[in-house]
């Protein structure tokens, strides 16, 4: 007999919310990427929905000919390998230690609790601000990578996972002679590659996605990195204020949604790639790392 | 050993060689101690040379108006930069070195170092408003009059009358007088100079924009009253010559999107109503002269009732947009692009803002009416505020003439004509980039408070025959050639290009309806903030707005004017305005 499979109310309305949550996820990436290849008097006139329309490459071509948004990308793709190869390093040599019993490693907790403080509470902006210029980072890229070089969250989640490797290997590995830092490397990052590989797609998009501390930290546009300098152009525009024609030329210039539209796609690019391969450990790294022997 | 050794030597090059590729990002830093030694040097030389007399070459560099300094001066300075910056394909240029700071470089040695750069005004704002907190300006900023005032209060600017008394070109004297010098005047404190204000130019009358061959299908005049508007929009709505479906054309647009965008204010902006109110005498969001010759707000006296219920009785008709509380500055620009609305009001710039019109419909055709006209039969205008920004210079600063001078030379070759007789190659890349707009222009110059109709008559005089086209600014002279290729194009029966007929349309058709039509001018009286505006301001402005919105969509009669005049007495608008008046006497 075969059991057929209800269909309820509650089923139905679960389907929708999620159906139109991608929705509104998914349309306004499309109508980007329509928009970035359309023609610059069809998005004015608002025309342009998903699909483009009087289809053109201009866009891309003014892009390749664009240099301050090639030195910005440079710079964010810079930023990520930096940034991410530090977090990385400093999230498994935290979360290693700290993996530990009480028994092998006495202060365990109170560098625990140390952690989630500085989870919870920190100085501010400001306070922060003039931490990074009194170290004289302003205005380098050292001020983008630095500040957010420990990711709490990622040493606890990565700390979690630590624990759940079975403890018989690193006991075997240690009759075996392994000195500490063998059994860390032979043993416990191999057995971490999806929580490590997550935690990387994090570090990653955080880094390539970050705009607010490029405003913050950096004082000359030539070394913006991209999304700051996306964010510099994408923004509302005073038309009230024009005073002048120079102005005038500079606000249609920035309003050009077409050009705007296909910087943003280009700058998701790397983003698109990097996922596919990051992606298949990206469920299990965050579900494992939750669960303990 | 010898193995472990090489791998160490290779990780140590590997570390280095990444911290080197990092380190090409942050520069900067190092060279401030250069920059002292270079400052150091100039005040020595300038302190020793002082004592043998006149003909010391940094005495005379102080006190002309082309004398390179003799040594480079470097200034720090916070930049405004175009959101738009782009450099010429292949340069590795930057605000800090480019043809600018080439071209300044070569006339006065001069050179620049960005303590900041901002493209948004709000950002670049927020980093003077850090600056002066910290204590810690720049050499030279271009700040707003707030920030001007306060710099100025607190004796952290350098005094610039002996600046620009000695080295303020006679062209950048012209130009401060073409609008009577009041730049300088909101420059001034005490008697003295302490800014060199970046002038705005007239925008002229707001003008009523209208299609054209819209009209000429339905045989419609030309509109001379506020009658003839209402005719001529109702029968664009009703009659729907741009066959876009009964009911999808609409009326005049009238931009609420925003904080910055309202019926009214800023005047010879896009899609606001300002002439219907002027015509009835009243001045909305200025503060002018009221009867008693103390200052008054125009948005609360009495004659904005007649106005009101002209857009109100519009409204009903649905000779205004009915959906203006819901549409953005975007939908709008997207309804007049697509031709579904075919009315509305602009300064003389509005053919900047229609190229898609023109690209989706080459057969566009967009007239101009100033109008309509006050009980003189004359329409009404009112000035903006004179100035744009305000260079200042950091009290302290050794040479606060540099600004003046790098100013008197920018100016020369814009609003002059030293371009045509400079070939030097510094000159030549300078307006390379200028033509294209490339970079940034560190200091900059500015402009004739009449630039638009000066531009007019210069480029018809020159489509006349009766003036050489070489006698203009170089931009002027841009525009000209760029009219002549319009005309050529319609002579040989062919389709203009899209940015010879933006150009022709603003600055041959626009701009000669402006420079043509005699107006009434009036001059607002107070520009800036007092100190109740901060707190109290954004609730006044948001019950001004949101009572005028109703009065003009019908959901409140215009009766209801006086209870909110009334009603922003009380809520703090006699405080403020007895503060304005205070301020300015």
């Amino acid at each position: 007999m075969k059991k057929r499979k209800k269909i309820d109310l509650l089923t139905v309305f679960i389907y929708a919310v999620v159906v139109v949550m991608g929705l509104s996820c998914l349309l306004p990436l499309l109508n980007t990427l329509a928009l970035s290849f359309s023609s610059s008097a069809a998005a004015t006139a608002g025309k342009v929905g998903i699909i483009p329309v009087s289809f053109t490459l201009s866009s891309y071509q003014k892009i390749l000919n664009d240099q301050q948004f090639w030195r910005s990308f440079l710079i964010s793709v810079l930023r990520v390998m930096a940034g991410t190869s530090l977090n990385i390093f400093l999230v498994i040599t935290m979360a290693y230690p700290l993996s530990k019993s009480r028994r092998e490693f006495g202060a365990q907790k109170i560098y625990i609790k140390f952690v989630i403080f500085a989870m919870l509470f920190n100085g501010g902006m400001v306070p922060t601000y003039m931490v990074v210029q009194k170290l004289g980072m302003i205005n380098t890229i050292w001020s983008l990578i630095f500040p957010g070089a420990v990711g709490t969250g990622n040493v606890i989640l990565m700390m979690n996972f630590f624990r759940s490797v079975p403890k018989s290997l690193e006991e075997a590995a240690e009759i075996d002679g392994a000195t500490p830092f063998q059994i860390l490397w032979n043993i416990f990052i191999p057995a971490s590659k999806p929580c490590i590989a997550t935690i990387v797609l994090f570090c990653i998009v955080g880094h390539w996605n970050d705009y607010f501390s490029g405003i913050l930290y950096i004082t000359k546009v030539h070394n913006y990195p991209l999304q700051t300098y996306i964010q510099m152009i994408a923004t509302t525009f005073d038309i009230s204020k024009i005073t002048d024609i120079k102005k005038l030329e500079e606000f249609l210039a920035v309003s050009e949604k077409t050009l705007n539209s296909a910087k943003i796609v280009v700058s998701v690019i790397p983003l698109l790639l990097i996922y596919p391969f990051l992606q298949k450990y990206f469920t299990t790294g965050l579900v494992v790392g939750a669960v303990k022997e | 050993m010898n193995k472990k050794l090489r791998r160490s030597l290779s990780l140590l090059l590997a570390m280095t060689m990444v911290t080197g590729l990092l380190g090409g990002c942050a520069g900067g830093s190092d060279s401030v101690d250069a920059v002292t030694d270079v400052k150091d040097a100039g005040t020595q030389a300038a302190g020793a040379a002082s004592e043998d007399g006149t003909s010391d070459p940094w005495q005379l560099a102080a006190t002309s108006t082309y004398e390179p300094y003799p040594e480079t001066v470097t200034y720090t300075i916070g930049l405004r930069v175009r959101a738009d910056v782009a450099y010429p394909e292949g340069s590795t240029d930057t605000a800090e070195e480019s043809a600018y700071t080439r071209f300044m470089k070569s006339k006065l040695n001069i050179q620049n170092e960005n303590a900041f750069e901002a493209a948004d005004d709000n950002d670049y704002n927020q980093k003077v408003s850090m600056a002066i907190t910290s204590g810690d300006i720049p050499d030279i900023m271009n700040v707003t009059y707030d920030d001007f005032k306060e710099l100025a209060e607190n004796d952290m600017l350098e005094d610039l009358t002996d600046a620009y008394n000695n080295c303020a070109s006679d062209l950048m004297k012209e130009i401060y007088a073409s609008n009577d010098n009041r730049s300088l005047d909101m420059a001034t404190i005490d008697g003295k100079l302490y800014a060199i204000p970046t002038t705005a130019i007239s925008s002229g009358p707001e003008m009523l924009w209208l299609r054209g061959d819209w009209m000429d299908k339905l045989g419609l005049e030309e509109p001379k009253t506020l009658e003839d508007i209402e005719n001529i929009v109702k029968a664009f709505v009703k009659q729907d010559p741009g066959e876009n479906g009964a009911g999808k054309t609409v009326g005049i647009p009238l931009c609420v999107d925003g904080d910055t965008n309202y019926i009214y204010g800023n005047y010879s902006g896009a899609y606001k109503a300002n002439n219907i109110f002027t015509s009835f005498g009243a001045y909305p969001e200025q503060w002018i002269e009221g009867k008693d010759k103390t200052a008054v707000y125009g948005s609360v006296q009495p004659e904005m009732k007649q106005g009101l219920q002209v857009l109100a009785d519009w409204y009903k008709e649905g000779v205004i947009d009915q959906q203006l509380a819901v549409r953005t500055y975007d939908d709008i620009k997207a309804l007049v692009t697509d031709g579904k609305c075919g009315s509305y009001f602009c300064g003389w710039w509005a053919p900047y803002d229609l190229a898609g019109s023109y690209e989706l419909n080459p057969d566009v055709e967009w007239r101009a009416y100033i109008l309509p006209a006050g009980s003189d039969n004359k329409v009404t205008m009112w000035s903006g505020n004179p100035n744009q920004n305000y260079f200042v210079v950091r009290k302290g600063f050794e040479h606060p003439e540099l600004l003046v001078k790098a100013k008197s030379i920018t100016l020369d070759y814009n609003q002059g004509d030293a371009a045509y007789t400079d070939d030097s190659a510094e000159c030549k890349e300078y307006l390379d980039y200028v033509a294209h707009g490339y970079g940034v222009e560190v200091i900059g110059g500015f402009d004739w408070y009449d630039a638009a109709a000066r531009a007019y008559q210069h480029i018809s005089e020159a489509i006349d025959g009766t003036r050489n086209p070489d006698e203009m600014n170089a931009y002027e002279h841009s525009l000209y050639e760029s009219c002549t290729k319009y005309l050529e194009a319609v002579n040989n029966k062919e389709k203009p290009e899209k940015a010879n007929w933006l150009d022709y349309n603003a600055r041959m058709v626009a701009s000669k309806l402006m420079n043509d039509t005699e107006v009434n001018i009036v001059q607002p009286v107070f520009f800036s903030q007092t100190d109740s505006m901060s707190l109290m301001w954004e609730s006044l402005r948001t019950l001004e707005r949101t009572t005028i919105l109703k009065i003009v969509t019908n959901e409140i009669s215009v009766d209801e004017f006086d209870t909110f005049a009334e009603e922003w007495m009380n809520a703090g608008g006699q405080q403020i305005t007895e503060e304005v008046n205070e301020a300015i006497n």
